[in-house]
């Protein structure tokens, strides 16, 4: 265990799907060097296969143990990799100079075809018109309390630093085995070929040693990412994660123990067969446990209450937390403030 | 010319990659980790730790500058760009924007598209050197050559055109986002007797309905205003995906306990963060409308004295004609623009204060109490109230009765309409595909009009279209020349001549159905068009005028229009140079004789949208790379040539007695530099900056030094702008009882033109019945809204958020539709009518009715096989309550009130390619 662990909420109910966080995280880190088709942090449409593809079903983690639930066994799932093109999807050129300054009518292509992507399944998700129903998950590496990746190296190339909890891989002990591609059950880290080693997010901790906020966090446009210390008791993954419980890890079932933590997603609710409004929503309950375990229905019931409390025009702490008044006070990574 | 990619590299990379990750899955044997011993707990400790040292070095840079990308977008956010050996590196918003008291502030501002900037600008397409076209036009073939070879053989052809052909051939249609960028081509299309046409209509962004209710149509509060409502609408705009850098504004109104109700045919992603979806048939939103104000109306649920002060509601109607009351059916020598009311104390009828032709500037009633319902005899005349009218044409639209047309349950239409009515604060999002309906004209005015009846317009409320600009004297003091109008024109007219849409949409249209459902066919738009030419309500120059030399600044030509390929044909019949200056060779631009490269972000100006209280800065953060020119620069460079040609040729002023003006082809150069002072984008950008008093001294520097400036409250065209509160337009109606600028000085609902009152328009009213208006032997409605991916065809063509799409164009369809059609995912479809047809891949998209094909817009036309294009099939209808001119506030002004171009009504089919 790290003395400090820095942590992230994301609220779903914010996320617009805009994919800003995606590009300014390629931007700075991964459009270059072999790094073009990773993407340490996407965005998703839910359900769908996801990115990369499949990725719920492709293994990784540790088999459920007897701890606590999300606590996990200490044993490792099996776990595969997933196929570049297949999966990932190739970071496909384009044919830019001759479909526009040559002769004849060639289309403006791929210069190879397009298997998959980071967005494939954009807005797709499921149900039946006028019931369909999609909503946004932003991924990048949870920075795992217990990694399984870290387990799975056999080279002892990741490590997680005891200052913050970042999870890093060593390039220069990894070998590129990809064990720990296997054994992470987000399939979060990616295998760079012109290298021959593993990548993944790093949790911009250039940025984070000079109290800049990451990336993906920082540039988020929807306001729906909040980062501060686990601990810190004014910040808001503590607010979020432990006193108010409507911020919950993903997947915990997998016994990682996620330090990135989503608000889950409300809905407007389906239409009978004559289209009159059910009163249910329409993201099916069920399908929000299989993603963040059972605490979702009481995170439901809490933003639902609270929310109902300010169109009474009562004040919500919540509420107020949530809506981050100031952009810079949704970060909290002074090392300096509030300790526990 | 341009370099070629790194294509190679690439594909060693693939092949690699590709070998190196064959391999699928790990055999469980691999997790012995009881073999290993290790020396240290990496979950503790890491003792080798000095490699951090190698992404701490990926994030360094040289210098930051300053930069924004509203390119076609109403944003106007503020980017922070890292330089690296003198090439843009990357963009960061800057995060630095003030908070107002109570409200979330608005950092940080920038999409993904911004995200990418500096990638973008490094493709192949963005333009380097100035071209000429070698082979046939869009035949792709190109010779680089000088810019003084460019520009002699446009000033050339612009001398020759007038002097051959007179003065108003010239056409310069132009938008590149930026202050002085655009004012530039407005000033050289001055100087020139140019035509310069509408672009917003040319876009179908205008909002001509909302135009009769008042003056101006398109005008937003600052989009943080939308925080202090506590119930919104999205109606027709998806701002989750249009306006990204807002769109926090009404998740956060949300949590504010702020209702969110999305009123669109398809679950898109503003439903996903809706507290109610209304699944409305596409088209019939007026009829939804009028369901709300039927049951608003019924319920009584409208604020009786907010009606009688701030709207003609209570203006008095003759019952024999259906005319206004005037002043003058009581004196022949009356005004035509007094009005009356029924004043239920005196009982009798009174004028009205605050009229067109009233002398008291106010719409103070003092003592009279309007009567909102009745009928009078007014000194023999027989007369009733506006809201007596409204009231008995809007009866037969009840939720029950118009739920066969917009297939809207009526208890969803109670819920909203009873929403409506206990909100304290509404505002209404309305996007740009409203009027690209043909009943989009009435279903605006009946939306205003929900706003009205329960007194929330300028009070607490809004009905936010799309930002008008701030007020900058300065820029416009820039653009003017004194006694140099140029030719204004409607785009939609001119490309309905000289393209031939009316032609076309002949073909198309099958005018018996036109007829039974709204009364006219194409024929009959066609001869009402021309009457109101000669009435001179709509500018006649596409009749009697041709565009021979085009000078095209900034747009896309062509694909904001329908028919690309017909209408490309027949407009280039008739253009004899076709010059494109743009910082890319975009589609249009491929057709062009003359291409010239504008600087992309190597740019010097402001963006001015009034979405925000800030101007943005294009700081400059590099110079101008390759032989690209800033806007103004060539617009300064082409003046300059004009008049060395003319010199060297002995031609000086040619007279313009169409427009009572004239030209000096000898004086271009002096006059556009005003004598030498705004010569450089620096001088022309102070100009604009401390001659507008909203800016004035100091403000360049502080936008240059910060990335943006705040605009002082004279900025507000419709309102001061408050110093602690977000701006709210048309406010200052309210508390300071200012007439609006329509004709009867109030939010008009009553429009007694004898067009309206032929077309049953008089008031708020469905105009179309029975659906869509395309031929119905094509099951399909088309529907290319916004896209996320792209503002207009802006970054359309990125790699990295092409890659976040298909690679390619895309068609969402139903999945019943695709198993109906022997369709899967990734297949590629052919779309087609009687006019043309497009390929793209198909997408399945469970959240969209069955009877939608659904493409977002801004696709290039080299991105399709067989350069077709989405809008080849979409085919144009006038509506000819857009014609009208010549009453009061109801003429023609550009970016204000004519035809916007309506092509929702296009039907077509699907099948697998």
């Amino acid at each position: 265990m790290s003395s400090r662990q820095l942590a992230m909420v994301i609220d779903l109910n914010k996320c617009i799907g805009c994919q800003t966080c995606t590009l300014a995280c390629k931007s700075q880190w991964t459009d270059r060097d072999g790094r073009e088709f990773m993407y340490w942090n996407h965005v998703e449409s839910k359900p769908g296969k996801g990115y990369p593809r499949d990725w719920e079903n492709a293994g990784g983690g540790w088999e459920s143990g007897a701890g606590a639930a999300g606590s996990g066994g200490d044993k490792l799932k099996p776990g595969r990799l997933p196929r570049l093109e297949e999966d990932y999807g190739i970071p496909a050129d384009f044919n830019y100079d001759a479909a526009l300054f040559q002769e004849g009518e060639q289309p403006l292509r791929p210069m190879q075809p397009m298997q998959w992507g980071p967005n494939w399944e954009e807005d797709q998700g499921a149900g039946e018109f006028p019931n369909g129903y999609f909503f946004y998950l932003p991924r990048l590496c949870n920075h795992c309390t217990k990694p399984a990746c870290l387990a799975a190296c056999p080279r002892q190339a990741i490590s997680k630093r005891e200052e913050d909890g970042i999870v890093l891989i060593d390039p220069s002990r990894c070998r590129g085995y990809r064990y720990c591609v296997a054994a992470c059950p987000y399939k979060k880290i990616y295998f760079n070929p012109l290298a021959g080693r593993s990548e993944k997010c790093i949790f911009c901790y250039p940025r984070v040693e000079k109290g800049i906020p990451q990336a993906c966090a920082y540039q988020c446009v929807g306001r729906a990412r909040h980062v501060s210390w686990l601990d810190d008791k004014a910040g808001a993954a503590w607010r979020l994660v432990h006193e108010w419980k409507v911020a919950l890890p993903l997947h915990p079932e997998h016994g990682t123990q996620p330090n990135v933590y989503y608000v889950p997603p409300l809905s407007t609710a389906t239409f009978d067969a004559e289209g009159k409004p059910t009163g249910t929503p329409r993201i099916p309950a069920d399908y929000l446990v299989s993603l963040f375990g059972p605490g979702v229905q009481a995170a439901l019931d809490t933003l639902r209450r609270e929310i109902a409390r300010k169109e009474k025009g009562e004040a919500s702490e919540l509420m107020d937390l949530l809506i981050a008044y100031r952009h810079g006070d949704m970060f909290r990574l002074d090392r300096l403030g509030s300790q526990p | 010319m341009n370099a070629p990619n790194e294509a190679n590299a690439r594909r060693k990379f693939l092949q690699l990659s590709g070998a190196a990750l064959a391999s699928a899955a790990v055999p469980s044997s691999v997790w012995a980790f009881s073999k290993i011993q290790p020396n240290y707990d990496p979950l503790k400790e890491y003792p080798y730790r000095s490699w951090e040292d190698l992404y701490r070095k990926e994030w360094t840079w040289d210098s930051v500058g300053f930069t924004t990308h509203s390119n076609g977008c109403v944003g106007g956010c503020a980017f922070k760009v890292y330089v690296k050996n003198g090439v843009p590196m990357r963009e960061e918003q800057v995060s630095e924007y003030p908070q107002l008291p109570g409200i979330p502030d608005m950092n940080p501002r920038g999409c993904q598209k911004g995200a990418v900037y500096c990638s973008w600008v490094k493709q192949p397409d963005f333009l380097k050197y100035p071209l000429k076209r070698v082979g046939a036009r869009g035949e792709r073939k190109w010779k680089r050559i000088s810019w003084d070879e460019a520009l002699t053989e446009i000033a050339d052809k612009v001398i020759d055109t007038t002097i051959k052909r007179g003065p108003g051939n010239i056409c310069i249609p132009k938008r590149p986002f930026a202050v002085i960028s655009n004012t530039g081509y407005t000033r050289l299309a001055n100087l020139l007797g140019g035509i310069k046409p509408d672009v917003s209509s040319m876009t179908g962004d205008l909002y001509p309905g909302i135009q009769t209710v008042r003056m101006p149509a398109r005008t937003v509060s600052t989009f943080d205003d939308w925080f202090t409502s506590d119930l919104i609408l999205m109606w027709h705009k998806n701002p989750i995906v249009t306006r990204i850098p807002d769109a926090h504004f009404l998740t956060e109104a949300r949590y504010n306990g702020a209702r969110l109700v999305n009123i669109s045919s398809d679950y898109n992603p503003s439903s996903v963060h809706a507290d109610l979806f209304v699944p409305v048939k596409m088209g019939t939103d007026s009829h939804l409308a009028a369901a709300i104000v039927n049951t608003l109306i019924s319920g009584k649920h409208y604020k009786v004295d907010y009606l009688k002060e701030q709207t003609d509601l209570p203006f008095l109607v003759r019952t024999d004609n259906g005319k206004f009351l005037r002043e003058k059916d009581f004196k022949s020598d009356g005004s035509d623009q007094v009005f009356y009311v029924w004043d239920t104390k005196s009982g009798k009828a009174v004028p009205a204060p605050g009229s067109m032709g009233s002398k008291d500037k106010t719409l103070k009633l003092g003592a009279v109490d309007p009567a909102l319902e009745g009928t009078f005899d007014a000194d023999g005349i027989k007369v009733t109230t506006v809201f007596e009218r409204l009231k008995a044409e809007i009866a037969p639209y009840t939720p029950e009765a118009t739920q066969a047309e917009t297939g809207v349950h009526p208890s969803v239409v109670r819920k909203l309409a009873g929403w409506i009515a206990e909100c304290k604060a509404l505002r209404i999002l309305d996007g740009y595909n409203n009027q690209k309906h043909m009943d989009g004209f009435q279903c605006g005015r009946l939306k205003i009009l929900i706003l009205t009846l329960i007194g929330h317009h300028g009070t607490t409320g809004a009905i936010d279209t799309t930002y008008e600009g701030w007020r900058l004297e300065g820029n416009s003091e820039l653009g003017a020349v004194k006694g140099r109008p140029g030719r204004s024109v409607s785009m939609v007219l001119a490309q309905w001549v000289w393209g031939e849409q009316y032609r076309r949409s002949k073909a198309y249209y099958d005018d018996a159905q036109l007829k039974e459902q709204i009364g006219f066919g194409v024929d009959d738009m066609e001869a009402l068009r021309k009457e109101s030419e000669a009435k001179g309500w709509m500018p006649k120059w596409q009749s009697i005028k041709d565009p021979v030399v085009y000078i095209n600044g900034g747009i896309n030509l062509w694909a904001t229009s329908n028919g690309y390929s017909h209408l490309a044909e027949n407009f280039l019949k008739r253009c004899e140079l076709l010059v494109v200056v743009d910082f890319r060779l975009n589609s249009g631009a491929m057709y062009a004789d003359i291409v010239l490269p504008a600087a992309a972000m190597e740019k010097l100006d402001i963006r001015e949208t009034s979405v925000t209280r800030f101007i943005h800065a294009y700081g400059q953060p590099i110079k101008p790379m390759y032989e690209r020119k800033t806007d103004w620069e060539i617009n300064v460079a082409l003046a300059k040539k004009i008049q060395e040609r003319a010199k060297a040729r002995g031609i000086s002023r040619v007279e313009d007695p169409e427009i009572k003006s004239w030209i000096d082809f000898d004086k271009v150069y002096d006059e556009f530099t005003m004598d030498g002072k705004v010569v450089t984008d620096e001088q022309a950008l102070r100009f604009v900056m401390e001659r507008s008093k909203a800016l004035g001294p100091g403000t360049y520097e502080e936008a240059m030094k910060k990335g943006f400036v705040a605009v002082g409250p004279s900025a507000g065209k419709t309102a001061p702008v408050p110093a602690d509160k977000p701006y709210r337009p048309f406010t200052v109606n309210v508390t300071d009882k200012k007439p609006y600028g329509t004709l009867t000085g109030r939010l008009q609902f009553y429009v007694d033109h004898d067009w309206y009152q032929r077309f049953g328009a008089t008031v708020p009213k469905p105009q179309v019945k029975g659906g869509h208006l395309g031929p119905k032997k094509y099951p399909f409605k088309t529907n290319s809204p916004h896209t996320r991916w792209g503002i207009h065809s802006f970054a359309r063509n990125e790699k990295w958020l092409l890659r976040h799409q298909r690679g390619e164009p895309d068609v969402c369809l139903n999945p019943k539709v695709m198993a109906r059609k022997g369709i899967k995912d990734g297949d590629l479809v052919r779309v087609f009518n009687g006019q043309g047809e497009f390929f793209a891949v198909c997408k399945v998209a469970p959240s969209l009715p069955e009877d939608q094909v659904f493409s977002e817009h801004g696709w290039e036309q080299y991105l399709y096989k067989n350069m077709t294009h989405y809008n080849n099939v979409g085919a144009e209808l006038i509506n000819p309550l857009e014609l009208v001119g010549g009453y009061g506030h109801i003429k023609y002004a550009s970016g204000g009130f004519n035809p916007n171009r309506i092509f929702y009504e296009t039907t077509v089919d699907v099948e697998k390619a």
